[in-house]
């Protein structure tokens, strides 16, 4: 059994790391209420801006746009988003094992890393990185984001890179964070097939706007859209015109768009803001899961410094009343020798 | 009688304003453009410009870099890097920020002239839109 002054030694360390794990939590706490508000604040602009780059890109046709287009390459470059300290319990070695598992499908992967850790992690396994950005994962600012999207846009636009993936943690909350791949380019976009398949009229309208990009498709447009015409009659005589007028209206908004300069010229403009608003959510996502996770670690880790100072601290009642025992034993036994 | 429209400016850091407006004048990459209720759906790619919106009697400016306006049913949303009220812009700076950007393109030598460029259009825009504002009260 250990002597009394050692348990006490014990006891006084570990209430000195109960206090720093104490505090980190108390730090983490505060930071991640901004991190979530920043999170928050950022959501309308990049939901709005995905929202009308599917619009203007279901108006060109995503087969026009190179940068929209599937490409038969597999080289991938991928942005995998981790953080610049530790003492956040399984947050890295989540997100890393998410990234390396996916890394796995294609053959030719190129990295943008940021964060400490996830740098480090990559270079001692002998990865050669794309480019690195570490020091501000807690608190990333746009135009960190800036960089970082204009450096993938551009490495996607040149065609050296065929796919573009983000691997981040989805903050869900405090406690429950989640590593997620998230393709970014190109841009899958849902609808755009099944607008092209079932034109309604208002292509026949449209139709200025794709004189030049559609020359070489011209006959599908043509076939398709009669087709169309040919089915709108069919509805016609079928329904009554209440319900017709209410299609009619249902559709006009997502049919009809003025895109101006040209389509074409937009989605040049929109694709690098988008690439970057991608980025930005999935930097303060990140800072946001990242506090969080620190949090709850920190959190259990100050649980578990108060188990052990109170295991400890009944070792050494023990110990001590036990010696308190033997010392009266001792005292009584040499006055009972005297006598 | 006099009917809306929503207009929402949004930035990757907040929401800068969120109002009911009669008429929004933007100044698109070729071009000014005028939205009034009713407007087909459209979207533009906007220029470094004072956006100007109409409520009522009273007349507001708003900077805008670059960005986007989209309209759909009566709904404006203008998407753009930044964009700062006319209460918001900080005159000092933008005074500071174009004698930086005119210094730069003054000797450029190895410094990235298009940037510097920009970043004298956003100042210009600034002062531009805080001068507006004082003559107003003035008057």
């Amino acid at each position: 059994m250990p002597n009394a002054r050692d348990i006490r030694r014990r006891i006084k360390s570990v209430k000195n790391i109960q206090q720093i794990t104490k505090a980190m939590e108390m730090v983490a706490a505060a930071r991640l209420r901004r991190a979530q508000e920043k999170a928050a604040a950022c959501l309308p602009y990049v939901d709005k801006l995905q929202q009308t780059l599917e619009s203007v890109a279901a108006h060109s046709g995503n087969r026009f746009h190179p940068l929209l287009r599937k490409r038969a390459g597999k080289k991938a470059l991928y942005l995998i988003v981790s953080a610049d300290k530790g003492l956040a319990g399984a947050y890295t070695s989540n997100l890393l094992r998410e990234a390396v598992s996916h890394m796995k499908q294609s053959s030719d992967v190129g990295m943008i890393v940021t964060g400490r850790k996830g740098r480090d992690y990559f270079r001692r396994r002998g990865y050669a990185l794309v480019n690195s950005y570490v020091g501000n994962s807690e608190r990333p600012r746009f135009s960190d984001a800036g960089r970082i999207g204009q450096e993938i846009f551009h490495a996607f636009a040149t065609g050296e890179y065929d796919a573009v993936y983000v691997v981040y943690t989805h903050f869900y909350s405090p406690m429950n964070q989640k590593p997620m791949v998230k393709q970014v380019l190109p841009l899958a976009i849902e609808g755009v097939a099944i607008q092209a398949q079932a034109p309604s009229g208002a292509w026949h309208k449209l139709k200025g706007y794709f004189q030049e990009e559609d020359s070489q498709e011209k006959p599908v447009w043509a076939t398709s859209a009669t087709e169309a015409d040919a089915e709108a009659e069919e509805t016609d005589e079928s329904v009554d015109a209440d319900s017709d007028d209410t299609q009619a209206a249902d559709e006009a908004p997502d049919d009809i768009y003025i895109v101006e300069p040209s389509p074409t010229d937009v989605l040049n403009r929109l694709l690098p803001r988008y690439m970057e608003a991608v980025v930005y959510e999935a930097l303060l996502q990140s800072a946001a899961s990242e506090l969080g996770a620190r949090m709850t670690a920190m959190g259990s880790a100050t649980t578990n410094a108060q188990d052990i100072i109170s295991e400890l601290t009944l070792n050494y009642n023990k110990v001590r009343q036990s010696a308190i025992t033997r010392e009266i034993s001792e005292i009584v036994g040499g006055v009972e020798a005297l006598q | 009688m006099s009917k809306t429209m929503r207009l929402d400016i949004l930035t990757p850091e907040r929401t800068v304003c969120c109002v009911e407006v009669d008429m929004v004048i933007a100044r698109a990459v070729d071009g000014e453009v005028g939205i009034l209720y009713n407007h087909a759906p459209l979207v533009v790619a906007l220029d470094i410009a004072p956006l100007r919106y109409k409520s009522g009697d009273e007349e507001h400016q708003v900077a805008v870099c670059n960005g986007f306006m989209e309209v759909r049913d009566n709904r404006i949303s203008v998407l753009a890097p930044c964009a700062e009220t006319e209460e918001e812009i900080d005159i000092r700076r933008a005074a500071e920020a174009k004698a930086r950007a005119e210094e730069r393109l003054m000797h450029k030598d190895d410094i990235d002239v298009r940037r510097a460029e920009l970043a004298l259009q956003r100042a210009l825009m600034r002062l531009k839109i805080a001068e507006h504002t004082r003559r107003g009260r003035a008057t």
